[in-house]
């Protein structure tokens, strides 16, 4: 039996989603769930004894007790213990890229008559550096040597270009303009992962069939999504999380990738 | 009738003599070394531009939170030093370091439409670098076309910073520079330092002397007026020696040549021009008074504390007081000045 942890934030609830309908066909794979809704996950810390709770300035709130008990039936896992670890909507610099692409037009990547011009290097010099501040700690490759994978943060849906919501202003320019957009997230990922590779960390991408030509999700896997809290459904101004379908590809992608070398690149993510 | 005195020395105050001006003076108390001309205010716009040691100027300016232009802005997400590595935040637009006064009014004639450098871009390794900034891209770009869309963006960021700014903040540098000898075009690298190939026949060494250097700046100073009439100037001397002469004396004799002339230019304009002040932080870091400390170990660069004791000097003459100027420092303890003189060791060994 391969013993899979997969933990993290809110985006974990559609990954768990994708675990009810596909676990029948992985009889051999035991998969547990320790989430927190985003607020809460960045209180969790790995301790000095490879434990993964509360950090002691937190240990005593009532509510992150309440909600981590509701939602993994423990406040604490020991990730050292499993086989394989999945970090589900890991933190990136999710606004970087609609920032760059508002100001920069980036040579090779897309060229636009924006009123600054970045060469194709520096802009993944940038984004390798970028990447550089989301690195897991130095705790979890000391408890989690070889078994720890990342799967960052879905794309923002290609419902956002609908959206009036004055701050999601970039997301919908990038969007909007199309093919260099996906170009620009591909190099920030593929330096992302360049930076985990680095530190023996898989990495897990999302994968390109969820993905719209604009670079941002496609919106029949963000439509429906639901809470990790309660189950209820997102609102329509949600455009960060993914559904049930999402969920089960994700799940099919982290099967495959657990029976494969750590590091191997990835066929299928972005 | 005026009243006698015993001597025109007589009635001056303290700094104007050396034993209560200096010897009497704390270690490391600059003392009143430095008596603003005209008020530097938050309000004000400001450009900067220079050597090395510009470059920390700019930075304490910044960080005492003065409006200081910047013409090609990154998000703020990016670290400080990896966007330094490309050349941005250094200064109000991506020209990296300008040692020379020469190279100042190059670039500003060149912004303007009125000057043409001669072999812009150079090649190494396959890879194509900007002549007049090689270091604002370390690996270089594909083509030359690439070269030169990045300098027309490059050029328009210049004309708008310096265009808007109140205040215009240069630290002479350098006299002696690189220059393509049969049309002047001066460079901040030799060829082959960084990019492109050294060929004694096309290149010649230049030191540029006082007249070159005070008719260089003026021109500057005129041209700028012209559309930013209202600008004014604050010019300081770089306190970091040279690195490398090629001038056949010693460095040490070299550097003093050099830093002589660029203060003697630097008092000359002062006299010449009300809307210019001089900030003495050559004077500051030099001075017997500091007994060398205002130095790291290798006797050329700057330490901290050096930096922090003259932009202290000069944020306190303007009732400026830095933010949270001790955390300031250590934060940029470490912080390597980008500096192409650098580069020059690697030559020299």
């Amino acid at each position: 039996m391969t013993r899979v942890l997969i933990l993290g934030n809110s985006h974990v609830a559609a990954l768990k989603l994708g675990w009810e309908s596909l676990a029948k066909n992985h009889s051999d794979v035991d998969v547990q769930f320790f989430a927190a809704p985003c607020a809460m996950f960045r209180r969790i810390k790995l301790d000095r004894k490879g434990v993964l709770g509360l950090s002691p300035a937190h240990r005593n709130d009532q509510h992150s007790i309440q909600t981590l008990k509701k939602l993994n039936g423990t406040l604490s896992v020991t990730p050292g213990d499993y086989d394989a670890v999945i970090w589900a909507g890991h933190a990136w610099y999710r606004h970087i890229v609609p920032s760059f692409l508002r100001e920069f037009s980036i040579d090779g990547v897309r060229e636009t008559d924006a009123k600054h011009r970045m060469s194709e290097t520096a802009y993944k010099h940038m984004c390798m550096s970028l990447s550089e501040r989301f690195a897991p700690g130095g705790r979890w490759k000391r408890y989690c040597r070889d078994k720890l994978w990342v799967a960052p943060h879905p794309i923002q849906s290609e419902s956002i270009i609908k959206s009036t919501d004055a701050e999601m202003e970039r997301w919908r320019q990038a969007g909007a303009q199309g093919q260099g957009f996906r170009q620009a997230l591909d190099i920030y990922f593929s330096q992302f992962e360049n930076m985990l590779t680095n530190r023996n960390i898989g990495y897990i991408g999302q994968p390109q069939e969820t993905l719209s030509d604009t670079g941002l999700s496609k919106e029949a896997f963000s439509s429906g999504s639901t809470r990790l809290k309660g189950g209820d459904k997102h609102g329509d101004e949600d455009y960060s999380h993914m559904n049930r379908d999402f969920g089960e590809i994700m799940i099919r992608l982290i099967m495959e990738k657990i029976r494969k070398p750590h590091t191997e690149t990835p066929e299928t993510g972005r | 009738m005026a009243k006698k005195s015993a001597s025109p020395y007589s009635g001056l105050p303290p700094r104007a003599f050396w034993r209560s001006g200096v010897q009497e003076r704390s270690p490391l108390d600059p003392g009143d070394i430095y008596t603003p001309r005209f008020p530097v205010t938050r309000d004000m716009k400001i450009a900067t531009a220079g050597s090395c040691f510009a470059q920390h100027v700019g930075r304490a300016l910044r960080g005492a939170g003065l409006d200081v232009l910047d013409a090609e802005p990154l998000p703020a997400a990016v670290d400080d030093a990896t966007a330094n590595k490309y050349g941005y935040r250094l200064y109000s637009a991506r020209y990296g370091n300008i040692y020379t006064a020469r190279q100042l009014r190059q670039l500003w004639e060149e912004a303007n439409g009125e000057f043409a450098p001669a072999e812009p871009v150079w090649e190494h390794k396959g890879r194509y670098f900007d002549a007049l900034r090689p270091s604002v891209e370390p690996e270089g770009l594909p083509d030359v076309e690439a070269v030169r869309g990045h300098r027309a963006g490059h050029l328009r960021a210049v004309m708008e910073a310096y265009s808007a700014a109140d205040l215009f903040v240069f630290t002479f540098g350098l006299t002696e520079a690189w220059i393509h000898t049969e049309t002047g075009t001066v460079y901040p690298t030799a060829p082959g330092t960084i990019a492109g190939q050294f060929d004694p026949e096309r290149w010649s060494f230049k030191n540029y002397d006082v007249v070159e250097i005070l008719e260089d700046f003026e021109t500057f100073r005129s041209a700028l007026k012209t559309v930013n009439p209202n600008v004014k100037f604050l010019i300081t001397v770089s306190p970091v020696p040279l690195t490398a002469t090629a001038s056949g004396q010693h460095v040490e004799v070299a550097t003093c040549y050099s830093k002589s002339v660029l203060r003697a230019v630097c008092g000359m304009l002062l006299e010449r021009h009300d809307d210019i002040d001089y900030f003495p932080s050559f004077e500051l870091i030099t001075s017997l008074n500091a007994r060398g400390v205002y130095y790291e170990p290798n006797q050329r660069n700057v330490s901290s504390q050096g930096v922090n004791t003259a932009m202290s000097t000069f944020l306190n003459a303007h009732g400026l007081r830095p933010k949270n100027p001790s955390a300031k420092e250590d934060t940029d303890e470490g912080e390597e000045v980008v500096c192409e003189e650098i580069l020059l060791e690697a030559f020299a060994r």
